[in-house]
C-alpha cells in the first residue's frame, strides 16, 4: 500500500519536473528577435524609425550640438563645469570625452542601423521600398559627414588626404579596420546621397529624408570639400525645386517653436529632427543650456558672445535680434532697472552679463522642447552665394545676401551693392558674416572658419579664458581643430590611429 | 532553542523501538505480568527554574510523555524500568523508575558546543558534523544594533562577510559580499533562503538564527544561484508549554554623523574666494593695459578706465570683488538647516506557544525612524505567523504567513547636495521669516546653482510605499521509519508606489506647470520545493540524504507616467493636464532544478556529503540551458577518536571540501538578439538592435576549495579557520567591441577572477564566575586576482581598470605628484623618453600629458570585527567593533570641493590637519594655489583624491540591567530588562570624506570603492525594555 504510494508520487514528481523543460524558452514582452524585423516591409520601416531614433537620442543630438557649435566665437560660457561640454568648449580635448565617446558610439549605431536595412531590403520592388533604402542611403551619408567632421581634419586643409573615420558600409560585427583618409568618407558620402536622391521621392514631410533634402546635404558636403560647382548646382536646385519657401519676416522670431513636420507645404525646414513632448530632455536638452525661465530644469549657462552680438547689433532693427535675449534686471516689483543713460540693466551670472540664445526654446510652448533643423531653405541662398565668389562670380552673390537680409528686416542702405560695401573689401567676408549672422547656434560656424582656413577668433569674456588672459585664437592648423579618437575605441581597435 | 525535526537524531530511537517492538511482542507473548504505577515527578534546569518540554520516556519501551509548563510530568511506568529524560541543549539523564517517587531530575545544558544545531538551508546538522564552512549568527548576536535591515546588523559578525550600506538614509538597502567579489557583471549579493526556501525575507525580530553558507559544499545545493555564498536565516517557532509573550521596546534620538568632511564658513570662503579673484584681477587688468599701449602709449587714468569699461572689466579691485563675493559675508549654516536630531522608534511584540501537537508563533514589529535629513523617514509594520501541527503520527502540515508594509519618505528639495554647496553668504530667508524663492534670475544669490531647498522643500513630495506578502505551507509526510517525503510551497506578492510631485510653485515646477510622476511596480514568485528525506544506520554507519525537485517562476511588472500642469496642492494624475510620458516594463523567467545530498558518517568520526544540482533556466541561451553543480566535502573528528584523550583539547576536527556551484546572468533575456521597440519618431513606433545573440550564454562557474580546523580548547576557548579558494570561471562579460561595428558590446562567457584567502572565528569565555566576560573575534583576509580576459585585453571601469594578473578593482587613473615648489601648479607623473630612447619617469603640470597608471586597489587587505560581553550579576555590557583595513577609496566630493577654484562659485572644503596650500615661490604645500576658474585641470581625476578608507567603527554599545527573580516574580512577569544602546558612536578613519564605507555594487560601468555625497550614517542613542511575560 505504501509502495503503490510513493510510486505514484514519484512518478508525479519525475513527469512534472520533465515537463516543465520546454517552457524555459521565454520571448520578451517589449521586443522583436532581428528574424521579426529584417524580412517584412514593415519590419524594415521598423528598423528606419529605430536609426531616427538614434540619431535623435541626445547622445548623439546634444554632443552633435556641442561638439560643433561650443568651440565656434558666436558663444560664451559663463561658469565652468563638470560636463566634457567644457572641453569641447574650451578647446582643451581629453581622449576619454563622454561627449566624443558617446557621439562615436551612436553614430556607428546608427550606421549600422541603415546597414541592416541597406543590405536587406530590394531596390525596384516598389516605390515605398525605394523611399526607405533611400532613407537609409541618406542617413548613412549623413552619419559619415557628420562623424569625419568630429574626428577627420577639414577636406580642404590637404584635399582629404588626412585620417578620417572607420568606413562602414555592412553588418559584420567583428570585423576590425583602420581609418579610412578623409577623401576616401567625402566619397561615400556623395556616392551614398546621389543614390539616395535617384530612389527617393518628394513627398515625405521634412522630418524625415526625401529627394530634396539629400540635395541640400549634398550642397553643404560639396561645399566642405570645395567643390564649388557642385555645391552651387545643387543649392540652385533645391532653391529651384519650389518645395520651401524662406519663412516670412513677421513670423521669423517664431520659427524655432513651431514643430516641424505635418502636410504643410512651402515650409523653410528642410529636414528637421523631430522632438515630442514625450522626447523633452528637459535640462539635459540644447535649449537648456541656452536659456532658462529660471526653473531648476534648464541651466541657462551659455551666452551669445560679445563679438556675436557686435556683429548682430550693426543695425538695431535686424529681426534676428529676437533671438539673442538679454535678460534684465528687475526691482522687487518686477521692473526693468534702468541705469544713468536711461539703458536697462543686463542681469550678469558670476559676472557675465547674460544674453540668451532663444533658438531652442518653447516649441509647443514647453520651455526646453525643440526640434533641431539640420537643413533649412536660407542656408541654401547663402551655400549658392559663396559657391558663386569662389567661381570667380562675386555679383551673383548680392541678390542671394540682400534675400537673407531683407527677409531679416533690413532695407535700402542696409542691403550690400558693389556701391554699399559698408566697410567690407572682400565679398567672401561679407557672405561669410551673414552666414554667421543667419545660421548662428546651428552647428555650422566652426566648421565654416576652419575651411575656408581662417583663425577662429574668441576675444571675448567667457570660461574659455585662463586666469588673466583676454583672447583664445585657434588656427585652422591647429590639431584641436579636430577631437581626439575616444581613448575606449583605440583599446578595443588596434588598428587606430590616434590625432596628434 | 528549537527542537528539531532531524531524522538523524531519530537514528538511535529508531534502532531502539524496533527492540522494543520485540520485548513487548515477547512480552505479551509470554503472558509475563508487570507491576506498572504512575510515576510523577518535576524537572528543573541548573538554575533551578522549572523546565517545560522535556521528553520523558521508558528505556526500551513504547510509552513517554512530557513535562508541563511547570516541569511536571507523570507517566505509566514498571519499578524495573528507567526513565530517561531529554532536551536538546541539554545532557540526557536516566534514573530508575522504582519506588514511589517523587522523581525529581536536575538536567545540566550541554557543555560542548559542537552539539549545538545549525541550520544549513535545506537540512539541519549538528554542528558536529559539518564538514562545509558556515558561519552562525544567533538573534541575540544580531540585535545589538537598532535597524530595520538584517543584512546591515550582519556587518562584522561573521568573519569573510563584508556589509556595507549605501546610505544612511532609514530604510535603505545594503550590499553584501561573502569573501570577495568574483564577478563583474552578474549579481554579487548572496542568495537568500527563508525557513528552508529560497526567496523570501524576514524581520529582524522575528529571526532565530542566521547562518552563512560559504564553501562549495554548504552551498553547492543552491547550484547555479549560490556563487556569492548562501545566507540561511531561520524563524522563530513556538515551543510546547507555557505560552511566552515577549514585549520589545526602545526610543532613542538619531544625529547625522560628518566624519572628517567640513566645509567653509562665510568669513573662511570670502578670504578664500578674494585671494584667487584679486590675482585674476591683476592679470586681467594689466593684460589689457599692454594692450591698450599698443595704441596709446601713455595712457591716462581716463583713457584705462574707459577701455577697461569698454571690454567689460571693472575699473577697480573692489569693483571687480563686487561682481563675486560680498563685502561682509553672512554666515549661514546650511548643513545645518538640512540635517536635523530625529528619533527611532521600535515596538515588537511576539506571542508564542504549543502542545506535543501544534506549535505557534506570532510576531508583530512597528519601526518609525525619522531620518537626520529633513523630510526623511521610513516606517514599517511587520506581521509574521509560523504555524505548525501534527496531525498524526505521518502528518505534519506548517502554514507561515509573513506580511509586511513600508512606508518611507525622501528628501524632494536637494537639501542633502546642497548643504555643502551652497554658499554661506546667502540668507534662505525672507524678512518676514518665509523661505526665499530663489531661481536663475534671482540677484544676489551668490553660488553657481541658484538653489534655496527650503523653499523647495515645502511643496514639493517624493515618497513611496511597499507591501510584501509571503505565504508558506509545507506537508511532511512520514512515509516509513528511515523515509520521509516534504513538500515546501512559497508563495510571495510585492507590490509598490513611487510617487514624485514637482510642485508648481517651485522654480522647477514653473516651467511646465508643475509634474506628477507615479511608478507601480508588481512582482510574484511562486517556489515549489519537493524533497525525499532519508536516514538510515547499520552499526556504526549513518547515512542520510535529500533528493527531489525544485521549481519557481518569478514575475514582475510596471507602470510609470508623468503629468505636466497640475494644480498646487492636488496629486493624483487625474489632475495633470498633459500626459508627458508613459511607459512600463514586463518581465518573466523560470526555473527547474533537481537536487540530491548525501551524508555518510562513522561512528561521529569520519563525515563525507555529496551533493548535485541541476538547474535549468529561462536565462540561459537555448544551448546551454541546463547545468549540472557539484560539491564533496569530508571531515574528521579527532575528538571522538578513542586514542585521542585530552583534558585540554575538547574539539578537534578537520574539514574539506571541493566544489562547482554557478551565477545566474542578471537580465532574463540576455542571450536573445532583440530590436527594442520601445521608441518612436514622429509619432511612429519603431525598434533599434539592442544586442547580438548568445544562444551559448550561461551561467558563472566558481570552483571553491576550502579546508579548515574547528579546535576546542578547555571547554573555553573555539577556534574556526578557514583556508580558501574560489576561482569564478566563465564570467559573463560584456566583451568591447569595435564601435564602428555597430555594437560596442557583446555579452559572452569569458573571464576568470580568482578570490583567495582566510576566515578566522574564534569565541572565547574568558572569565565565567560572577563577573563574566566573553570575546567573539572574526577577521577575513582575502586576496583578489583577475585570471582571465577575453585575449587578456583590459576593461576600462570609470576610473579602475580591469587587468589579467590584478585585482578586480584596480584604480587606473593619473599619478598625482604633488605640487611645484616653483610656482604652484599641480603635477603628475609621466614617462618620457630622453635621447639615448630610453624611457624615464618625471613630473609634468600638464594633466593631458599625465600618464594613467595602477595606483592601488579599492578591495581591504582584511574586515572583521570584535564583539565582547561583560557581565556582573544583574548588569551586562556588550560591545561590538566592526573594522575595515586597506582599501583605496575614491573621494569624488574632493574634485568639487578640494579644487583649488576650480569651482569658485560653490563653497569648499577645509583643508585637514597635514594638508597646507601653495603662496609664494619656495612654499612646499601639498595644495596647489588657489586660481580662479581653476589651477591646470588640478581637480581633475587622479591618485590625489585616492585615500586610506581604513576604518574602525563602534557599532554598538548597549549596557543592560536585568531586574532580579525576585522583583520580577512580585510583579508576575518572567524576565525584564532594561537596556541603554549606542549605534555608531565612534568611528576612526583617516579618511577626508564623510564615510569611509563605500557601496560594493557597481551601476553598469563604474568603477567599486567611489565615495561622494551621501546621506551620512546616524549616530544613535537607544533606550529600551524587553518584557516576557
Amino acid at each position: 500500500m505504501i509502495k503503490k504510494y510513493k510510486l505514484a508520487v514519484a512518478l508525479l514528481l519525475i513527469l512534472s519536473a520533465t515537463s516543465c523543460k520546454d517552457s524555459l524558452d521565454l520571448k520578451p514582452y517589449n521586443a522583436l528577435t532581428s528574424d521579426q524585423v529584417v524580412n517584412t516591409v514593415e519590419g524594415l520601416t521598423a528598423a528606419t524609425i529605430g536609426t531616427y531614433t538614434y540619431i535623435k537620442d541626445s547622445y548623439y543630438m546634444r554632443n552633435y550640438h556641442m561638439l560643433s557649435e561650443y568651440a565656434s566665437d558666436n558663444v560664451s560660457l559663463s561658469g565652468t563645469t563638470t560636463g566634457p561640454l567644457f572641453y569641447a568648449y574650451n578647446y582643451r580635448h581629453l581622449d576619454n570625452m563622454g561627449n566624443t565617446e558617446q557621439i562615436w558610439r551612436k553614430g556607428y549605431q546608427a550606421i549600422y542601423g541603415a546597414n541592416v536595412v541597406i543590405e536587406k531590403g530590394v531596390p525596384g520592388e516598389n516605390l515605398e521600398m525605394n523611399q526607405l533604402i533611400g532613407e537609409n542611403y541618406f542617413l548613412r551619408a549623413m552619419l559619415h559627414f557628420d562623424l569625419v567632421r568630429f574626428f577627420g581634419r577639414p577636406y580642404t586643409d590637404d584635399n582629404g588626404e588626412s585620417l578620417g573615420i572607420v568606413l562602414k558600409t555592412n553588418t559584420d560585427v567583428n570585423e576590425l579596420n583602420p581609418r579610412a583618409k578623409v577623401k576616401d568618407i567625402y566619397a561615400l558620402v556623395v556616392s551614398d546621397l546621389l543614390k539616395s536622391i535617384e530612389l527617393m521621392g518628394s513627398t515625405k514631410s521634412n522630418i524625415f529624408a526625401s529627394k530634396e533634402v539629400a540635395m541640400a546635404l549634398l550642397s553643404r558636403v560639396y561645399l566642405y570639400m570645395g567643390n564649388y560647382e557642385g555645391a552651387h548646382e545643387y543649392a540652385d536646385k533645391v532653391i529651384k525645386s519650389n518645395r520651401y519657401a524662406l519663412v516670412g519676416s513677421a513670423n521669423l522670431a517664431s520659427y524655432y517653436t513651431v514643430a516641424p513636420g505635418g502636410d504643410q507645404k512651402m515650409q523653410e525646414t528642410i529636414f528637421g529632427i523631430k522632438h515630442d513632448a514625450k522626447d523633452d530632455r528637459g535640462d539635459n536638452s540644447i535649449g537648456s543650456m541656452y536659456f532658462t525661465a529660471g526653473g531648476d530644469n534648464s541651466y541657462g549657462e551659455m551666452y551669445a558672445s560679445q563679438s556675436y552680438r557686435k556683429l548682430l547689433d550693426k543695425f538695431p532693427n535686424d529681426l534676428r535680434h529676437a533671438f539673442v535675449r538679454p535678460n534684465y534686471e528687475k526691482d522687487k516689483d518686477g521692473n526693468i532697472k534702468l541705469d544713468g543713460n536711461g539703458n536697462p540693466i543686463v542681469a550678469k551670472r558670476n559676472g557675465y552679463p547674460i544674453y540668451y540664445v532663444m533658438k531652442y526654446s518653447y516649441q509647443d510652448n514647453i520651455e526646453t522642447l525643440s526640434s533641431p533643423v539640420i537643413l533649412r531653405l536660407a542656408e541654401m541662398y547663402l551655400t549658392r552665394a559663396e559657391a558663386a565668389i569662389k567661381l570667380g562670380r562675386p555679383d551673383e552673390a548680392f541678390a542671394d545676401v540682400n534675400l537673407i537680409r531683407e527677409r531679416a528686416g533690413l532695407k535700402g542702405q542696409e542691403l550690400f551693392s558693389a556701391s554699399n560695401m559698408m566697410g567690407y573689401t572682400d565679398m567672401l567676408d561679407v557672405v561669410l558674416d551673414e552666414r554667421r549672422l543667419e545660421l548662428s547656434f546651428e552647428a555650422q560656424r566652426k566648421f565654416d572658419v576652419f575651411r575656408n582656413k581662417r583663425t577662429m577668433v574668441r576675444d571675448y569674456p567667457g570660461t574659455h579664458l585662463p586666469s588673466g588672459q583676454i583672447t583664445q585664437e585657434i588656427p585652422y592648423t591647429s590639431p584641436r581643430v579636430i577631437y581626439y579618437i575616444p581613448r575606449s575605441e583605440l583599446t578595443v581597435n588596434p588598428k587606430l590611429i590616434q590625432n596628434p | 532553542m528549537t527542537k528539531n525535526y532531524n531524522l538523524f537524531n531519530w537514528i538511535p530511537y529508531l534502532r531502539k523501538s524496533l527492540m522494543t517492538l520485540i520485548l513487548v511482542a515477547l512480552a505479551v507473548f509470554s503472558g509475563m505480568s508487570q507491576t506498572t504505577s504512575v510515576k510523577t515527578g518535576k524537572v528543573i534546569d541548573e538554575t533551578g527554574l522549572p523546565l517545560p518540554g522535556v521528553s520523558v520516556k521508558i528505556k526500551n519501551a513504547a510509552g513517554g510523555t512530557m513535562t508541563d509548563g511547570d516541569g511536571k510530568f507523570s507517566l505509566n511506568a514498571d519499578d524495573k524500568a528507567i526513565l530517561t529524560f531529554s532536551y536538546l541543549g541539554y545532557d540526557m539523564q536516566e534514573i530508575s523508575a522504582a519506588g514511589k517517587g517523587p522523581f525529581n531530575v536536575s538536567l545540566k545544558p550541554n557543555q560542548n558546543l559542537m552539539d549545538e544545531v545549525v541550520v544549513v538551508g535545506y537540512v539541519t546538522k549538528n554542528k558536529s558534523q559539518i564538514v562545509s564552512s558556515v558561519s552562525t549568527v544567533s538573534a541575540d548576536k544580531l540585535l545589538d544594533v537598532t535597524s530595520n535591515s538584517t543584512s546591515a546588523m550582519l556587518q562584522g559578525k561573521a568573519s569573510g562577510v563584508n556589509v556595507s550600506s549605501v546610505s544612511g538614509q532609514p530604510g535603505s538597502g545594503t550590499s553584501i559580499r561573502v569573501r570577495g567579489t568574483g564577478t563583474l557583471s552578474s549579481g554579487s549579493e548572496p542568495l537568500m533562503v527563508v525557513d528552508g526556501v529560497i526567496g523570501g525575507s524576514a524581520n529582524p525580530r522575528d529571526i532565530e538564527s542566521v547562518t552563512v553558507l560559504k564553501d562549495a559544499a554548504a552551498t553547492g545545493l543552491y547550484g547555479s544561484r549560490a556563487a556569492n555564498g548562501v545566507l540561511v536565516i531561520t524563524t522563530k517557532q513556538g515551543k510546547a508549554g507555557k505560552t511566552k509573550i515577549d514585549y520589545s521596546g526602545s526610543f532613542g534620538v538619531n544625529n547625522a554623523s560628518e566624519g572628517n568632511f567640513k566645509v567653509m564658513n562665510g568669513q573662511q570662503l570670502r578670504d578664500y574666494s578674494s585671494y584667487m579673484y584679486t590675482n585674476d584681477y591683476t592679470g586681467k587688468r594689466s593684460a589689457y593695459i599692454k594692450e591698450l599701449q599698443g595704441t596709446i602709449p601713455n595712457p591716462t587714468e581716463q583713457q584705462i578706465n574707459d577701455y577697461l569699461t569698454s571690454k567689460d572689466l571693472a575699473t577697480t579691485l573692489p569693483g571687480y570683488l563686487n561682481g563675486f563675493m560680498p563685502e561682509t559675508p553672512l554666515n549661514t549654516d546650511w548643513r545645518d538647516l538640512a540635517f536635523r536630531q530625529g528619533y527611532t522608534n521600535n515596538q515588537a511584540l511576539s506571542i508564542s506557544g504549543g502542545d506535543e501537537k501544534t506549535r505557534f508563533y506570532i510576531g508583530t514589529n512597528y519601526y518609525d525612524e525619522q531620518g537626520t535629513l529633513v523630510n526623511t523617514d521610513y516606517k514599517s509594520f511587520n506581521f509574521r505567523t509560523n504555524l505548525e501541527h501534527k496531525i498524526n503520527d505521518r502528518f505534519k502540515v506548517t502554514a507561515r504567513l509573513n506580511a509586511g508594509f513600508t512606508k518611507t519618505n525622501n528628501d524632494p528639495s536637494g537639501a542633502l547636495g546642497q548643504s555643502y554647496t551652497n554658499s554661506p553668504w546667502n540668507n534662505p530667508l525672507n524678512a518676514d521669516g518665509s523661505p526665499r524663492y530663489v531661481d536663475a534670475n534671482t540677484p544676489n544669490w551668490y553660488g553657481r546653482d541658484k538653489n534655496n531647498f527650503p523653499f523647495v522643500s515645502q511643496y514639493n513630495r517624493d515618497n513611496s510605499r511597499g507591501q510584501n506578502l509571503a505565504a508558506d505551507v509545507k506537508l511532511e509526510y512520514k512515509i516509513t521509519d528511515w523515509l520521509n517525503f516534504a513538500t515546501s510551497n512559497r508563495y510571495t506578492v510585492t507590490n509598490s508606489r513611487a510617487e514624485r510631485l514637482i510642485d508648481a510653485r517651485t522654480p522647477a515646477g514653473k516651467t511646465n506647470g508643475g509634474e506628477l510622476y507615479n511608478a507601480y511596480g508588481y512582482t510574484n514568485s511562486f517556489i515549489t520545493s519537493n524533497l525525499f528525506n532519508a536516514a538510515h544506520s547499520f552499526g556504526k554507519h549513518n547515512l542520510s540524504g535529500i533528493a527531489g525537485f525544485e521549481y519557481q517562476k518569478n514575475y514582475s511588472d510596471g507602470l510609470i507616467g508623468t503629468g505636466t500642469g497640475i494644480f498646487p496642492e492636488l496629486g493624483a494624475m487625474d489632475a495633470t493636464a498633459v500626459m508627458k510620458s508613459l511607459a512600463g516594463a514586463r518581465s518573466m523567467s523560470k526555473f527547474v532544478s533537481q537536487l540530491f545530498m548525501g551524508d555518510y558518517n562513522y561512528d561521529n568520526r569520519y563525515f563525507a556529503t555529496v551533493s548535485l544540482r541541476n538547474d535549468a533556466s529561462s536565462k540561459f541561451g537555448s544551448n546551454k540551458r541546463s547545468g549540472l553543480f557539484y560539491s564533496f566535502g569530508a571531515g574528521w573528528n579527532i575528538a571522538n577518536e578513542s586514542f585521542f584523550k585530552s583534558e585540554i583539547v575538547n574539539t578537534l576536527k578537520l574539514r574539506g571540501s571541493y566544489g562547482v556551484t554557478g551565477n545566474t546572468p542578471p537580465g532574463d533575456y540576455a542571450h536573445l538578439d532583440l530590436y527594442m521597440a520601445n521608441v518612436q519618431y514622429g509619432g511612429i513606433p519603431g525598434a533599434f538592435p539592442r544586442s547580438l545573440p548568445n544562444p551559448n550564454l550561461t551561467w558563472e562557474t566558481p570552483t571553491t576549495i576550502n579546508a579548515g580546523v574547528d579546535i576546542g580548547l578547555f571547554n573555553r576557548i573555539d577556534l574556526s579557520v578557514d583556508a580558501y579558494q574560489r576561482t569564478n570561471k566563465d564570467l559573463i562579460l560584456d566583451r568591447p567591441l569595435a564601435s564602428e561595428t555597430g555594437f560596442y558590446y557583446s555579452t559572452e562567457n569569458i573571464g576568470s577572477v580568482r578570490n583567495r584567502g582566510v576566515d578566522i572565528e574564534l569565541n572565547t569565555k574568558n572569565l565565567t564566575g560572577e563577573f563574566k566576560w566573553s570575546t567573539s573575534f572574526n577577521i577575513g583576509i582575502n586576496r583578489n586576482k583577475v585570471m582571465i580576459l577575453h585575449k587578456d585585453e583590459d576593461i576600462d571601469r570609470g576610473y579602475q581598470r580591469v587587468s589579467v594578473g590584478r585585482d578586480l578593482n584596480s584604480w587606473y587613473m593619473q599619478e598625482w605628484a604633488g605640487v611645484d615648489v616653483n610656482n604652484g601648479k599641480p603635477l603628475w607623473y609621466t614617462t618620457k623618453t630622453d635621447g639615448n630612447g630610453a624611457k624615464y619617469t618625471t613630473t609634468t603640470s600638464i594633466q593631458e600629458d599625465a600618464d594613467l597608471r595602477y595606483v592601488g586597489t579599492s578591495t581591504p587587505d582584511f574586515i572583521g570585527g570584535l564583539g565582547n560581553e561583560f557581565s556582573y550579576k544583574n548588569f551586562s555590557l556588550n560591545a561590538f567593533i566592526n573594522f575595515v583595513s586597506g582599501s583605496m577609496v575614491y573621494n569624488s566630493d574632493r574634485e568639487l570641493f578640494d579644487a583649488d577654484g576650480a569651482y569658485p562659485q560653490y563653497n569648499s572644503m577645509l583643508l585637514k590637519k597635514g594638508w597646507s596650500r601653495w603662496e609664494k615661490p619656495g612654499d612646499v604645500a601639498t595644495h596647489p594655489q588657489a586660481v580662479a576658474n581653476g589651477n591646470n585641470n588640478s581637480n581633475k581625476p587622479s591618485s590625489r583624491y585616492l585615500e586610506d578608507g581604513s576604518y574602525i567603527r563602534l557599532r554598538n554599545v548597549t549596557l543592560g540591567y536585568t531586574l532580579s527573580d525576585k522583583v520580577t516574580e512580585k510583579l508576575k512577569l518572567s524576565n525584564v530588562r532594561f537596556f541603554v544602546s549606542g549605534d555608531n558612536l565612534i568611528t576612526l578613519t583617516r579618511f577626508s570624506g564623510m564615510d569611509p564605507e563605500v557601496p560594493l555594487t557597481t551601476e553598469g560601468n563604474n568603477s567599486v570603492g567611489v565615495v561622494g555625497t551621501k546621506y551620512p550614517i546616524s549616530k544613535k542613542v537607544l533606550f529600551g525594555v524587553n518584557v516576557s511575560f
